[in-house]
């Protein structure tokens, strides 16, 4: 039972940085109604810009923070330009397939900038273990899961308290009858893209600074995660992408430990794909696709 | 205030305008109205921004918007409802009227906004969310949108459409003391009743081209406008 909790505590920290992937997954879909593959690939080119500033010039783990945050904003924003922004909202399945090409183009960018594929990436602060009772949890993960606390709470207050939100939602809702209301969708668009690079390059800091290094995979394996932990607890909505990632974060430690390394993502996957049978709008998903379709026909 | 010169719009080989020019002054409210196919929304639309006119030139407040995105044309302060609702149906009666608050250049606070509502008698609905109110409801509240933005010229396209007889007659008396008092109106319109209660002047549109434009009785009157619309028409109204 002691495990059992134990890897409860351990996925729920690890689930944290899943679950602010998912976010900015989840962002983007509820806003463009499309699906941006080369996320996780804008994480890890940012990662990589500050992994070649941290090794040429030994700077401060901070500024390196500060660094994969404006190089994963700067990809994003060309993503969005060349994504989304060039392409029409009725054609959603040409920005998918056009963000999978810019993730082939982005890693190739990051393996020109750091050839040596595997590179060090500095903590923000010495690992600490903290102990109660028979459980510990390292100084690392608690802070990652604090931050993904604070994110989500600043994410739900930025949809619900700004004006920004408010322009989000509307352009989210129906882009058309917010451009008749004066709202420049373009520019709104921008900004959500402005936005979740800063969760995701918080969340791709924060993961590998756990890790101490960097490869080009880790675009593949951020663009995963989000995805699944979305999926998971619930396609467009803020709550799920939380719920998501804790789960998952949970799912895999609890498999690690009981069937070995190589069942961690197949048990991932099996959860995911009976999801998808039993509630194929994921745990949160499911009332929310309810409520909209039924707020939709009305109108 | 806005003046259309000689616009036409052309959607392949079909013209749906033809060298069309349109006046609407200060606080005017002009009814629109013409058979269906007569280019009345493709009008509004190209007012609005949806699309540029093929050639022509179309000027608010002496400015040419026909280029302009929409977006921008409506922080000049023109603003529309739909035919078809557009309220944003996820979000709720009161978060409608912030949304379309951040798209204007209006100064409008929370006061004006429960104004805004009690005046199209929404005010105990603020908090539902806009796509559970039924269809009547939906249409005032694209009038409150309107109403918070302060817009100086209003175009309402079919604003009657799915209303029974009563709630027309009340869409009239609001139009006429709450939404058309300072500002322009360009109202588009089937139903007779509405378009009298509410517009001084008239204007038909016949397969592209204006037939008449003038008072609204004697427009109604005209040999050519029976002939092409009223008489047809005349069961539905």
């Amino acid at each position: 039972m002691t495990d059992f909790l134990q890897n409860c505590i351990d996925g729920v920290m690890i689930g944290s940085s899943y679950a602010l992937l998912a976010l900015g997954f989840t962002i983007i879909f509820g806003v463009m109604r499309r699906l941006n593959l080369s996320f996780g690939p804008t994480i890890m080119l940012g990662a990589f810009g500050g992994a070649w500033l941290y090794l040429h010039f030994n700077i401060n783990p901070w500024l390196v923070l500060l660094a994969c945050i404006v190089f994963t904003v700067a990809a994003g924003v060309y993503v969005e330009r060349l994504c989304f922004n060039a392409i029409k909202r009725n054609v959603a399945i040409t920005s998918m397939v056009s963000s999978f090409v810019i993730w082939m183009q982005l890693e190739e960018i990051a393996i020109h900038i750091l050839p040596d594929r595997t590179s060090p990436f500095p903590p923000l602060f010495a690992s600490l273990s903290f102990e109660a009772g028979p459980f510990y949890v390292r100084s690392e993960y608690l802070f990652m899961f604090a931050v993904a606390v604070a994110a989500v709470f600043a994410v739900e207050r930025i949809l619900h308290r700004t004006w920004f939100g408010l322009r989000l939602r509307a352009v989210a809702e129906d882009p058309r009858a917010a451009a008749y209301m004066g709202i420049n969708a373009g520019r709104v668009s921008v900004y959500a893209f402005v936005l979740v690079s800063v969760l995701g390059a918080v969340a791709g800091y924060l993961i590998l600074a756990a890790d101490q290094q960097v490869t080009p995979f880790f675009g593949l394996w951020a663009t995963f995660k989000g995805l699944i932990a979305m999926m998971l607890g619930g396609m467009g909505s803020l709550p799920g992408a939380i719920i998501g990632g804790l789960l998952l974060g949970v799912i895999e430690t609890q498999s690690l430990w009981y069937f070995g390394n190589e069942y961690k993502d197949l048990a991932a996957y099996l959860v995911l794909f009976l999801m998808l049978i039993a509630r194929p709008g994921g745990i949160m998903g499911q009332r929310l696709v309810e409520r909209r379709r039924l707020a939709f026909r009305r109108v | 205030m806005l003046k259309l010169r000689e616009v036409c719009m052309r959607f392949g080989k079909t013209d749906a305008i033809r060298l069309l020019n349109l006046e609407v002054g200060d606080g005017e409210v002009v009814g629109l109205i013409g058979p269906n196919g007569s280019g009345k929304t493709t009008l509004v639309n190209l007012i609005s921004g949806v699309y540029p006119p093929t050639s022509g030139s179309i000027r608010f407040d002496g400015r040419e918007i026909s280029r302009l995105a929409a977006h921008k044309i409506a922080r000049l302060g023109i603003a529309r409802t739909f035919q078809n609702i557009r309220v944003y149906p996820g979000m709720t009666v009161r978060e409608n009227l912030q949304a379309a608050l951040t798209g204007s250049p209006s100064l409008s606070g929370r006061d004006e906004m429960d104004s805004a509502l009690r005046q199209v008698q929404l005010a105990d609905r603020a908090e539902h969310l806009a796509g559970e109110l039924p269809l009547p409801e939906r249409r005032r509240l694209e009038l409150a949108r309107v109403l918070v933005c302060h817009p100086r010229l209003v175009i309402l396209d079919e604003p009657a459409g799915g209303m029974t007889p009563a709630e027309t007659e009340d869409l009239a008396q609001l139009i006429k003391n709450k939404l058309a008092p300072g500002r322009a109106c360009l109202i588009i319109e089937h139903k007779m009743n509405l378009i009298t209660a509410t517009c001084r002047r008239l204007c038909v549109l016949h397969r592209g081209v204006k037939l008449a434009d003038g008072g609204t009785g004697r427009v109604l009157s005209d040999r050519r406008v029976i002939d092409c619309y009223i008489g047809t028409a005349a069961g539905k109204c």
